[in-house]
């Protein structure tokens, strides 16, 4: 009998719960699967956590809600902080995402920070599917919820159009970003930012100057 | 009777000469009448009558032509003349009638016929005032002139040569006023000024020297050489009296007067006491033997110096014959003064050759004679002889001739002083004129200086006030501009404000209450619920309402993210608002629409000021006067030129005839200062409308 141990970081204590819940319904599923649970509801209680962990033994699994508010001393911003600490201090940990946001350029920038074994849109699942997620995992396989494969699947499509920049040109106009903003945030100048805003519309296809019509089918294709 | 006879003949003979010459009918009437006269002997009062019945205007000149015939006798030619002036009275043109006139006073002046004459030149003063004839007025005072030195009333004489002497300067006449000035000069030398007389003198030849009037130029020197004889300058005399010979030598027709100068350089030297030299002279003088016929006068003049003279030296050879002879011709020729010199000249030999009762009977003559002709010189003269060789009656004599020394003294002086007073009531009267103008300068110099320093004064005012205007609009545009930009930042940060309160709503949704429900569902999941297939289809129902809440609940929130985007369409919503407003007040429909290419972020915060203030200025124009139901405005972008367009349905107004309200050319000028232009169209009753294109 193996006992995994497992660290569900989620500041919704109502959802910490669940999750600890699916993990016994597993767990009384299947008599050779076992699970010590820890939970922590905040990010300082969650890298204390770590900490604990990497100085006790092993961490086996992670249910890491991205949406955390930032730690006292700062240094921690949100869940994807959280996560790559424990890429760092727990390589073979395995890690579920989970997340309300249904947003391709955060797919896209967890994909690329902490590479999760789970990646879990709220929305898309429910108690059955979060099992099935768990289960999967710990048989070695990614488990993605259907918003996230969606996302996968555009991504392989047009692997080579978009760069980083292009996307975040793109999250940025769509969160509302104004034109003056964006050499800011971006890094580029708006001479360059106006040629990849005109090859982004010749992509997707876009007539119109406007901006509207070119984040509409960004968001339609997946990209945002 | 014989006598008279034969100058009637002769008269006869000058008429038929001058019908001979003229040859007119008048003339041949005239010898009839004369004829007729003649024989008849009628009185001269009938003959006016005839006269007048024949009367044309050329008869008055001839009547003067009579009257000039010197071989006339004067009675005749007296009244000659005064034909001559009732035919000219006749005269209707006062010119030609002045200048008749003008002739026959200096005719009566010269035939002394002195009420005549009086009456003549008052006359021709008149009239020629009438006629604002300043040279007439001239003339007039000139004859008076003259006629008052023949009278011997030498202030008067005075009086009138100045004033002519100012009118002929006034018309700048350089001759007749060198003329004058001689005149006046030869008056001064007469009461002895001398000084003055000098100076008007050397006046005039200053203003003959450039006329080259060589024979009034003799004269001055001439008498400029007599003033300094009298003045007892005599070498200075003599050198004028050459230079008058001098000027003489250019003169054609010389007459005696070579022979005249002698005689006076003479006299000089006989007052110097040279008598041989003065001798020479007189001579000389005698060595032309034409003197005698030419001037009968200067001819006796020379002997009887000439005689004086000798004897003065001493020298007795035909003496007293000489005295004799000139007394005879002066004797004959009635010539009282001249007569009273030789018979002084013959007193004065008689006492010095011991016959002192020749002397005192030639001296008593003398002094009868000057008294007569009134010659003060020669009563003095023969006064002062008497007393000496009167011993009986010498005291009277004396005394006489004190007390006439005295008088004369008195009327000289007295003259002296008139003369004075005119000179100096012009020199006051032209100092006055001078202050005067002088004045009147000032008043004009000062006034203009006023004047324009008032007229700089306003005009810097003026500017100012124009530059304190201007100053004034641009602050007020600035101001504009400012309010707008307030107005546009308010905006803005209003935007701002709503855009973090909807990402605030947004991230609440999507954290907190879609964690919230996700938890819910995922609870809710746990149960496993017992009962009948219906009860637990609801129980699957419900769960799928959650989610299907929480997906609602994203995509609010996603909405209320992306509705962000649209915040930068800020300015076209205070145009909405503007509209908004306007449309129900005045309550007309409008359609406000813009091209999604404009950033109008980007677009500069001038244009956007003009643009909208254009757009209200419109919306008024369309308020107070178009009266329209609808009005449609857009805004285009076009190879970086925005485009507005406001149409509306209006009344329209003629865009000739419209003397372009101030709201139009307000729209026109902040179009042209953004360097755009602007077409109003409009047709009555249709509506107007007005593209406004604006550089970006």
């Amino acid at each position: 009998m193996k006992k995994h141990t497992v660290l569900i970081v989620d500041d919704h204590p109502l959802i910490a719960d669940t999750y600890q819940i699916a993990l016994n319904k597993l767990k009384s599923e299947n008599d050779n699967i076992d699970f010590q649970v820890d939970i922590a509801v905040d990010s300082d209680s969650a890298v204390d956590k770590i900490n604990c962990y990497t100085k006790k033994g092993k961490l086996d699994i992670v249910i890491l809600d991205l949406n955390l508010p930032e730690s006292k001393d700062g240094k921690i911003l949100s869940g994807e902080d959280i996560g790559k600490l424990i890429r760092e201090q727990h390589p073979k940990a395995q890690i579920i995402v989970s997340t309300t946001h249904n947003d391709s350029f955060l797919m896209n920038t967890i994909f690329k920070s902490i590479n999760p074994d789970g990646f879990l849109i709220k929305n898309d699942i429910n108690l059955a599917e979060l099992v099935k997620a768990i289960n999967s995992i710990l048989g070695d396989i990614p488990y993605y919820s259907k918003s996230v494969l969606r996302f996968v699947r555009s991504q392989v499509a047009s692997e080579d159009k978009l760069d980083k920049q292009d996307r975040i040109i793109l999250h940025e106009i769509s969160n509302g970003a104004k034109m003056k903003e964006l050499p800011d945030i971006v890094g580029l100048s708006i001479a360059s930012i106006e040629k990849r805003k005109r090859r982004l519309k010749d992509i997707f296809g876009v007539l119109g100057d406007s901006d509207r019509e070119l984040i509409q089918i960004a968001k339609e294709k997946g990209f945002i | 009777m014989i006598r008279a006879f034969f100058i009637d003949l002769f008269e006869l003979f000058s008429i038929i000469k001058m019908i001979l010459e003229k040859d007119n009918r008048f003339s041949l009437y005239l010898f009839l009448f004369i004829a007729l006269n003649l024989s008849i002997g009628c009185n001269p009062k009938s003959n006016i009558n005839i006269s007048n019945s024949i009367a044309e205007v050329d008869s008055v000149t001839i009547w003067i032509d009579l009257a000039k015939k010197k071989n006339l006798v004067l009675e005749k030619r007296k009244s000659y003349l005064l034909k001559a002036y009732q035919l000219n009275n006749k005269n209707k043109i006062d010119s030609v009638k002045y200048k008749n006139l003008s002739i026959i006073a200096y005719e009566a002046y010269k035939n002394i016929d002195t009420p005549f004459f009086k009456k003549t030149n008052s006359d021709a003063f008149i009239l020629s005032k009438k006629l604002k004839d300043t040279f007439g007025i001239a003339d007039s005072h000139w004859n008076y002139g003259n006629f008052f030195v023949k009278e011997e009333k030498l202030d008067s004489a005075y009086y009138h040569y100045h004033k002519a002497l100012l009118n002929f300067n006034s018309i700048n006449n350089e001759y007749y006023s060198g003329k004058m000035l001689y005149n006046m000069a030869f008056i001064q030398g007469r009461v002895k000024n001398y000084t003055a007389s000098e100076k008007l003198t050397f006046h005039a030849i200053s203003k003959f020297k450039p006329l080259k009037k060589y024979l009034n130029l003799y004269r001055c020197y001439n008498q400029v050489g007599i003033t300094f004889k009298d003045m007892e300058e005599y070498d200075k005399s003599i050198n004028y009296h050459k230079n008058a010979l001098f000027y003489l030598r250019k003169v054609k027709n010389k007459k005696t007067y070579k022979e005249w100068s002698l005689n006076n350089i003479g006299l000089v030297y006989q007052y110097k006491g040279l008598f041989s030299i003065a001798i020479k002279y007189f001579e000389k003088a005698l060595k032309n033997d034409s003197v005698r016929i030419k001037n009968i006068n200067l001819y006796a003049r020379l002997i009887d110096n000439l005689a004086y003279n000798k004897f003065l030296n001493g020298d007795t050879t035909n003496l007293p014959q000489e005295f004799y002879k000139s007394l005879v011709i002066r004797d004959s020729l009635n010539n009282k003064s001249a007569v009273a010199i030789s018979k002084l000249h013959l007193a004065e030999y008689f006492t010095k050759y011991t016959d002192t009762l020749k002397a005192i009977e030639y001296a008593k003559d003398a002094l009868y004679l000057s008294k007569e002709v009134n010659n003060n010189r020669d009563i003095l003269s023969s006064l002062k002889l008497l007393s000496s060789i009167d011993k009986v009656n010498s005291d009277t004599y004396l005394g006489n001739y004190i007390s006439l020394t005295d008088s004369l003294q008195k009327e000289e002086r007295k003259i002296r002083d008139k003369f004075t007073r005119i000179q100096f009531e012009t020199d006051e009267y032209i100092e006055e004129t001078k202050e005067l103008s002088r004045q009147r300068n000032w008043i004009i110099a000062t006034s203009f200086l006023l004047l324009s320093i008032v007229l700089l004064i306003s005009f810097i005012m003026r500017q100012k006030a124009k530059n304190k205007e201007l100053l004034l609009e641009t602050e007020q545009e600035k101001s504009n501009q400012e309010i707008y930009k307030l107005m546009l930042s308010q905006h803005s940060k209003m935007n701002e404000a709503k855009q973090k309160e909807r990402k605030r709503i947004s991230e609440d949704l999507h954290d907190g209450v879609l964690g919230s429900l996700f938890a819910i569902r995922l609870g809710l999941d746990i149960f496993d619920i017992k009962g009948d297939e219906g009860t637990k289809k609801k129980y699957q129902t419900y769960k799928d309402e959650i989610n299907n809440t929480e997906l609602e609940i994203r995509n609010i929130s996603h909405e209320l993210k992306s509705n962000i985007h649209s915040s930068d369409d800020s300015y076209f919503e205070i145009v909405k608002e503007l509209l908004e407003k306007q449309s129900k007040i005045s309550n007309f429909e409008f359609n406000l629409s813009h091209d999604d290419q404009i950033v109008w972020e980007d677009v500069d915060t001038e244009i956007k000021t003009n643009i909208y203030r254009i757009i209200q200025e419109t919306i008024q124009n369309i308020n107070k006067y178009a009266k329209a139901s609808f009005v449609e405005i857009h805004f285009t972008l076009e190879k970086e030129m925005l485009h507005l367009i406001i149409k509306d349905n209006g009344v329209g107004f003629d865009t000739q005839n419209n003397k372009k309200g101030i709201g139009l050319k307000n729209m026109a000028s902040r179009v042209k200062k953004l360097g755009g232009t602007i077409q109003i169209d409009s047709i009555i009753n249709t509506g107007t409308t007005i593209n406004i294109s604006v550089p970006l």
